[in-house]
């Protein structure tokens, strides 16, 4: 959800610069990308034809999934759409992307493994809202509604044009896979993900099979749970491995490295405050060696129920600062996204169910008067 | 004892069967379990030995490794690290509208690439990619993909990352220069150092070293689509 919301921004925020950076008008011409990706075997539909009306509605379904994605609706289809349009963006100029955009490409992949439509989402609600359902009930898996057999009916013949056609020069090939578990054989991968939703679907409405059912279910859970471990790894890993670099810099050591980037004209869009942060050797010094412990601590703290929150709260302010010193903003966004993996869900929905207090307190406040 | 569990906990509980599931849905479930562990905990393997610096294992495990995490896991998180960069670097470029002519002399003066985008990230709360990234990217795929000062490719893409470079430049100068088409191109980096604070040491690593591009001539087809 979160990564779905910094995506959807971040493209209405290029909106004025897609043709340049992603479109028609780039320096890195199709033609380019095609060359530069037949080495690389990464996945783009924007190559798929030159057309400007290819890119625009690319461009634009790629800003509808991420909302319907963020609102949750039909959340296991839409994650499969989400994951091939930041694929799509990212592979169709690498040239244009800094630390953000790495983080939403792995995170996009990983989402569709997850299910991230349990609670917060136009599903859960439909859910909830089905005669015998209630916040608690974790069956059926499906969607209700005529809505879910249209559009895997629809996906399935969208996936079978495109790669009849010949539209997608050899993307969704097959593929013979140079590596265990690699990538490359596209179809294959996206024709599982068709099976499973039909048989998922198909199971539960036709036939009642309780063992058929306890294996899906149970293989539902499992991949689940471990496609959030790997996040949650993955996360580890990126602060981590962070910390472990810079505890090799000298600039690190000396308690300066700070006041670098905010000297830098590319990483200052607001030179005054950035100078005025630097001005005093303590306060450089505090921020160049909390910045490495905070990194280094994070994959021993984050495992520690009481550690964690002060752990999370800090990171998430040093990246919003960071987002706005550095000018970084998708970046520190994605980060904090990525943080929230840790925020276990009974607190999220405590938050919320605070957040709807507030607000039902605030309409009491304002009828009244 | 109920605070003491790890506390990342998946929305989901794992439940893996229903009580009444028979005992051979209960093995299939535990076998494929098994597997998705097993594939969970490979994948992370190779993403720990692709992010780590160079060591015996990463030696060991190179191409298994790569074929894995290549093209779609692909990671760096050297962020600031281990040193942050310590140079404005700018990039110029410039310009003969006469092609017949090869001597310097006929150039143009020396125009600013860098300087437009720093005036548009200024002030700006979500500054664009096109300004914060495209110079810079391109010219960092340019530096290695060639040997410097000879400026012989090192790399399958040393092709593509000369013509990016190149286009970039192009479309931020326009396809005249005082009204003639232009000819011939060239594009340098300048290097300025930030200076160390009154307290720092002078410790940093950062070898960026200016350099100076051969001309490249420039034909209506480097314009495609980007006038």
């Amino acid at each position: 959800m979160g990564f779905s919301l910094v995506f959807g921004a971040y493209l209405i925020r290029e909106w004025t610069h897609r043709r340049v950076l992603y479109g028609d008008r780039s320096p890195l011409s199709i033609e380019l990308a095609q060359q530069f990706l037949s080495q690389r075997h990464g996945f783009t539909m924007f190559t798929w034809s030159t057309s400007r009306w290819w890119f625009e509605s690319l461009y634009m379904a790629a800003i509808v999934v991420s909302v319907l994605l963020f609102l949750g609706w039909h959340t296991r289809t839409m994650s499969v759409l989400f994951m091939l349009m930041v694929l799509s963006v990212e592979n169709r100029n690498m040239f244009v992307a800094d630390g953000g955009d790495g983080v939403l490409h792995l995170m996009a992949i990983y989402l569709v493994l997850t299910r991230c439509g349990e609670v917060w989402s136009l599903d859960a609600r439909r859910r909830r809202r089905m005669p015998g359902g209630s916040a608690d009930t974790r069956l059926p898996r499906s969607v209700p509604g005529r809505s879910g057999p249209v559009l895997w009916v629809l996906s399935g013949g969208l996936l079978a044009c495109a790669q009849l056609s010949g539209l997608s020069g050899g993307m969704l090939a097959w593929g013979a896979p140079t590596g265990w578990l690699s990538l490359h054989g596209w179809a294959a991968v996206l024709w599982t993900f068709w099976a499973c939703a039909g048989l998922t679907y198909g199971f539960e409405r036709l036939n009642r099979n309780r063992d058929l059912q306890a294996v899906l279910d149970g293989v539902g859970v499992m991949v689940h749970n471990c496609a959030m471990a790997v996040i949650a790894v993955e996360v580890c890993l990126i602060y981590s491995v962070a910390g472990w670099y810079k505890i090799q810099g000298p600039l690190w050591e000396d308690g300066t490295a700070v006041y670098y980037p905010l000297h830098l004209a590319y990483y200052s869009p607001w030179p005054a405050l950035s100078h005025a942060l630097t001005a005093d050797s303590h306060v450089v010094f505090l921020i160049t060696y909390g910045t490495v412990l905070l990194q280094v601590a994070f994959p021993f703290l984050v495992f520690n129920s009481r550690c964690k929150k002060a752990l999370l709260a800090a990171l998430m302010v040093e990246h919003t600062c960071m987002g706005v010193l550095l000018g970084l903003p998708f970046f520190s966004l994605a980060m904090i996204a990525a943080d929230a993996v840790f925020l276990p869900t009974r607190s999220l929905l405590r938050a919320a169910e605070a957040l709807s207090r507030l607000r039902k307190r605030l309409i009491r406040q304002k009828t009244q008067r | 004892m109920t605070r003491r569990h790890i506390d990342f906990e998946p929305p989901v509980a794992a439940v893996p069967a229903e009580p009444e599931a028979s005992r051979t849905a209960r093995f299939v479930i535990v076998v494929l379990a098994v597997l998705i562990v097993l594939t969970s905990v490979w994948h992370l393997a190779a993403v720990v030995l692709y992010v780590t610096p160079d060591n015996s294992m990463t030696r060991t495990y190179k191409k298994q490794v790569d074929s894995h995490i290549r093209p779609e896991f692909e990671q760096n998180w050297e962020l600031f690290a281990p040193d942050p960069i310590q140079n404005n670097i700018s990039v110029q470029a410039r310009v003969q509208t006469a092609p017949e002519s090869p001597d310097a002399r006929s150039a143009s003066r020396w125009v600013e690439l860098t300087g437009t985008d720093v005036r548009n990230i200024l002030h700006s709360l979500a500054p664009s990619h096109e300004d914060q990234l495209m110079v810079q990217r391109a010219w960092e795929f340019y530096a290695r993909t060639h040997q410097p000062l000879r400026e012989t490719p090192t790399s399958p893409d040393a092709d593509v990352a000369a013509e990016y470079l190149k286009r970039v430049a192009l479309q931020r100068l326009g396809r005249d220069w005082k009204g003639q088409p232009i000819a011939r191109v060239e594009l340098q980096e300048t290097v300025a150092p930030v200076p160390v604070p009154d307290w720092g040491a002078a410790v940093g690593r950062d070898l960026t070293r200016p350099r100076t591009l051969p001309w490249w001539s420039v034909t209506d087809a480097d314009y495609r689509g980007i006038e």
